[in-house]
Order: structure tokens, then C-alpha cells, then sequence
């Protein structure tokens, strides 16, 4: 059964679960204003993209109430965002492993195809592939389907290092930042500046005075951005993993915390709970290593550390996907660890079978494993490149872009 | 802990006593013991007997719900309880449900959720019927369209809901 077919089935079969009783004329008339906020507070924002033309009301406060707007993002849950091979787009709900496809827009294929993303608020901070190693940045919202293209000062590269956040003072100025890796190539005839940050209301980055950290973010760490702030794994100078923050309130950065002391680990960082991080670390020598996930205490006080929060010891299949691609995971209030991510079925002699699965793992055992997709891979070219991103759909407009009046 | 007894009485004079602990559980109860009725009787004008008999099932149902140490199976029951609970009133006994939760200051979470659960998936048009909404197409719910077809894949022109907006 295809994807669209098992998912036109369960949408069918929950919405007769009360088909019989809801839907008769005008029942809902009577209720006050405040209780039908209440029920869209709940409601999911692609279903309240629909809705909102239903009057004049409903579209004020769906499209222009900020309050409301913020509300109802605090309150959503997570889903899973999937890019699949370059034309669409996969949102999966974790919890009932149903899917939706939407086609990619369609800037984002082939030339500018999306090389990483870092979710804030809703909004998708896109790094795509440009011309030679330049990249190009967009700010894309996938429940609005409406994204808009970031001009760099000079240039970006692939390798630099992107941020979105947002000042605490106005939370709907949303600000990027973006500073020079190690593989970043500086121009020689006039320097590129390392560290520079766009507003949202500006045209034009603003270099960042007195910016600076010691240390290397790690090369594959793409950053989490967590209430309006951002983290990325990184090491010190004693060659200790440290979580580096950069706060786009003071526009400063910050040594957060150390990382456990594990060697030859690779570490994942996401945020845990809205406003804490979580660090999934996996042995990348060993077989079937055992993943290991570590929590902070709230970001926001005043010392923040790592403890243990659960270890998977016989992971399994899973194993192998979670070193092997990109992925995006989230750790659920149960002690559990999902993620949506390829794995090899199967290698050939020409190629391989990649199967796509979304796993939900605690700590004994694999307890839901849903194949969502399979491909095969021609010519091996090396790691799988496909990435999966936690991230919740909002109906937060794209910084910039004029509204609708 | 005391087991307080308060009298809830609904406006067409149906009384029920029950434990103060599960009457608190509706947030308007609280105050009105504290101030107006000392004498713990509460009489609840805008709710009916049949609506409180319901109300009063789910409070019992849920009075140890601040307690932690409840296991993922007692959980998953009362969540069964819960949708069972929602399914089986007719749909004019639920909407008075709702209006009651509203006034009363409790199940609010339980009663939006289900109307939410219900409604996610239907039109514009079929919400606009059950919410008894205008429809106001022809008011300028404003279109930049050139915009739109500047940010939109041209893909969305396939889907008819989207196709007389662009053309009005």
C-alpha cells in the first residue's frame, strides 16, 4: 500500500470515528467566542491554514493575532520533517506515524537543492547549494509554503555556520547569523567579516564586533536553536566537547557547558522539552554501539549541565542509522528516542537498498518501526545524504516579507 | 485529609453531594465556596441536571490526576475512559457540555480537544456550517496576489481551493 493510500485510509477512519455526531448544522453556533479560541488553540496549523478563511473573525485571529499566533506554537507538538530526494516534502506526526508529501517548492530543486536546515519558531533557515562552494540561504515556512531568499553581505560558503533566533525583547524579529568554518574560504582582496547578523526589518547584515569563542564547532554540527538562542557541539582547545550558545539577545557567545567525557563519540544535539537540550552519543567504533542520551536542566538557569537521561543498550538496526545519516531525532518525555532516518537493507555489487524508516526506541528495545519509503542506490556514494528535522509547524510569517493586509 | 461534603444543586434544582475535593476540581467551585457560600452549598445557574450529572462523573473520574506515581497503564485507561466519555453523548447533550465546561471552568482541555479532533480535517465550508460563520468571500479578505504567485509553487494551482483566489 503507498504512503498516500494508507494515509487517505487513517485520515477517512479518524474522522468517522465522530463523523456520526459532529457534523450536524450549525450545532457549534451557540458557543462563546473564548471556547472556540480554545479549540484552535489545539487545532493544527495546517488545518487552521484552511480555516482561516472561514470569516472575517477566525481570520483575524488566525493571521494577524500574535498573541494567538505564539499560544498555539507554544502548545503544538513536534513532527518530523523529511526532504526526499530533492522533490518533496514529508511531515510526519510522531505520535500517530501518519505522513503528509507536499512537493518541495520549487526553487529548492536540482540548482538550489537543500544542503541543511535549523528550525526556529516554525521556520526552516535553509543553507542551499549555490554556485561552485557558495551557498544560499532562504527562510522558508512549509505550512505557509511561502520562503524567501537571504541575501548574503559578500558571500556564504557550505562550510560556514548559520543561526536563527530572535531577540527576547520582540520575539517576531527574527535574526540570522552566520560566521566562517574552518573550511570557509575568506576572500583575499577584502575579508569577508567572520561574524555578521541580519535582521529581519534590515536589507543588510551587520558585522559583529567583539564576537568570538575559542574552540571549533564540530564540522557536522548544524546547530539547534532553542527559545530564540542558539547551540552547537564543539571543542576546546583541551580537545574537551563543550556545547557553545549564542544569544541573540546580547548578541554574545557563551561557553554553555561541557560535554559528558566520552572519546571516539559522535554527539548529536537537539532541543528536549522546549527549553532544554539533549545529547544523543553513540561509540563510532563499534559495531552496535550503545546510544547514550544525556539532558540538561532549563536553559535559562543560571548553571547548566548535562546528566544522564537514558541508555539504549542493544539498539540494534537503529544503530547503523543514527551513524550513518544525518539525522534529526527527539527524545520523548517517556524515556524514549525518536527518529526518522535511512538505513541499508542491503548492499549489491552495483549499488545498495536503502530503506527509510522512523524508529521509536526505549530503552530495552525497538517498540515502533514504520517503513515509510525504499530506494536504490546505484553508484555507493559513500554516506547517505538524506537528513530528517525535528520541527513545529507554525504559522509564523516569513521575517521580511510584506504580509497580506 | 477531611472529606468535606459540598451540595452542588443545577438550575432546575437536581442536587448532588459530593466530596469537596472532586467539586474543586471545576475551578469556579473554589471562590464560591471561599465567598459566597459558606455553607457549602453551591447552586449553579447556568447548568442542568443532566449536564452536572456528567460533569460530576468525569471530576470523580479524575480527582487523583495530580497524583505522579500513576503507571503508564493506569494512564492509558483514563484516556480510554476519557474518549468513551466524549463519545456517548448525543451531540446537543456535548454542546451543552462544552458551554457547561466553559462556564464551570473545568474538562475544558477534554471537550476542545474533541471538537478538535473532529474538525481538523473537514472544509472551510463544512466548518463554516457547524459554526454557523458568514460567509464573507465577497469582503476583501485581502489576496496580494502577485505576491502569492511569486512564493507559491505552481503546483498549488491544481488544487481547486486554491485556483478562484488567484482569479477573483
Amino acid at each position: 500500500m503507498s504512503l498516500k493510500e494508507r494515509f487517505t485510509i487513517l485520515v477517512t477512519f479518524q474522522s468517522s470515528l465522530f463523523a456520526l455526531k459532529i457534523f450536524s448544522q450549525r450545532a457549534f453556533m451557540v458557543l462563546p467566542f473564548e471556547l472556540i479560541e480554545e479549540i484552535l488553540h489545539r487545532t493544527p496549523a495546517e488545518s487552521l491554514i484552511r480555516f482561516k478563511t472561514a470569516c472575517k473573525r477566525w481570520y483575524n485571529l488566525i493571521s494577524r493575532d500574535k498573541k494567538f499566533m505564539y499560544n498555539h506554537l507554544d502548545k503544538s507538538p513536534e513532527r518530523f520533517l523529511r526532504i526526499d530526494g530533492c522533490e518533496m516534502v514529508q511531515i510526519m506526526d510522531p505520535a500517530t506515524g501518519i505522513s503528509s508529501v507536499t512537493p518541495i517548492p520549487h526553487v529548492f530543486r536540482d540548482t538550489y537543492s537543500i544542503i541543511s536546515m535549523v528550525h526556529c519558531d516554525g521556520l526552516m533557515l535553509c543553507i542551499c547549494r549555490g554556485h561552485r562552494a557558495n551557498a544560499c540561504l532562504a527562510v522558508w515556512n512549509p505550512v505557509l509554503r511561502k520562503f524567501k531568499w537571504v541575501k548574503p553581505s559578500v558571500r556564504c560558503w557550505n562550510s560556514d555556520y548559520f543561526g536563527i533566533g530572535y531577540d527576547n525583547a520582540s520575539r517576531d524579529k527574527y535574526k540570522i547569523l552566520r560566521f566562517w568554518g574552518p573550511l570557509s574560504h575568506p576572500n583575499d582582496d577584502k575579508s569577508d567579516p567572520k561574524f555578521e547578523i541580519k535582521e529581519s526589518n534590515s536589507d543588510s547584515w551587520r558585522v559583529l564586533l567583539g564576537a568570538e569563542f575559542d574552540g571549533e564547532v564540530d564540522l557536522d554540527c548544524r546547530g539547534v536553536s532553542v527559545k530564540g538562542n542558539m547551540y552547537w557541539t564543539a571543542e576546546n582547545n583541551n580537545k574537551d566537547g563543550f556545547i557553545l550558545s549564542f544569544d541573540f539577545s546580547m548578541e554574545t557567545f557563551k561557553d554553555l557547558c561541557l560535554c559528558p567525557p566520552e572519546s571516539s563519540v559522535t554527539r548529536k544535539l537537539a532541543c528536549f522539552d522546549g527549553d532544554r537540550l539533549s545529547l544523543l552519543q553513540q561509540h563510532y567504533e563499534e559495531e552496535s554501539p550503545e546510544i547514550e542520551v544525556w539532558v540538561t536542566n532549563k536553559l535559562s538557569d543560571v548553571v547548566v549541565s548535562f546528566h544522564r537521561y537514558l541508555s539504549v543498550t542493544k539498539p540494534g538496526a537503529a544503530a547503523l542509522c543514527f551513524n550513518m545519516a544525518i539525522t534529526g531525532y527527539s527524545v520523548g518525555k517517556h524515556r524514549n528516542i525518536m527518529a526518522w532516518c535511512e538505513g541499508v537493507d542491503h548492499k549489491e555489487d552495483d549499488g545498495r537498498n536503502v530503506c527509510i524508516k522512523f524508529y521509536e526506541i526505549d530503552e530495552g528495545r525497538i517498540t515502533k518501526q514504520i517503513v515509510t519509503g525504499r530506494y536504490r542506490q546505484i553508484i555507493y556514494r559513500g554516506s547517505l545524504n538524506t537528513r530528517s528535522y525535528v520541527y513545529v509547524p507554525s504559522l509564523v510569517s516569513i521575517p521580511g516579507q510584506r504580509n497580506k493586509r | 485529609m477531611s472529606s468535606n461534603k459540598i451540595v452542588l444543586t443545577s438550575s432546575d434544582g437536581e442536587s448532588h453531594e459530593v466530596e469537596e475535593v472532586v467539586a474543586r476540581k471545576l475551578k469556579i467551585v473554589g471562590p464560591m465556596i471561599e465567598n459566597d457560600c459558606p455553607d457549602k452549598a453551591i447552586i449553579l445557574q447556568n447548568v442542568t441536571g443532566k449536564i452536572l450529572a456528567l460533569v460530576i462523573e468525569y471530576c470523580k473520574k479524575h480527582v487523583d490526576d495530580d497524583q505522579v506515581d500513576a503507571s503508564e497503564e493506569a494512564k492509558k485507561k483514563l484516556k480510554d475512559w476519557d474518549e468513551e466519555f466524549m463519545k456517548s453523548p448525543d451531540l446537543e447533550t456535548f454542546v451543552k457540555l462544552m458551554q457547561a465546561s466553559n462556564y464551570l471552568n473545568g474538562l475544558l482541555g477534554l471537550t476542545c480537544q474533541s471538537v478538535e479532533d473532529s474538525i481538523k480535517d473537514k472544509s472551510v465550508e463544512e466548518i463554516r456550517e457547524s459554526f454557523g460563520l458568514e460567509n464573507e468571500e465577497e469582503e476583501a479578505i485581502p489576496r496580494n496576489t502577485l505576491e502569492l504567485l511569486k512564493t507559491q509553487d505552481l503546483r498549488c494551482f491544481l488544487n481547486p481551493n486554491n485556483c478562484f483566489r488567484f482569479f477573483l
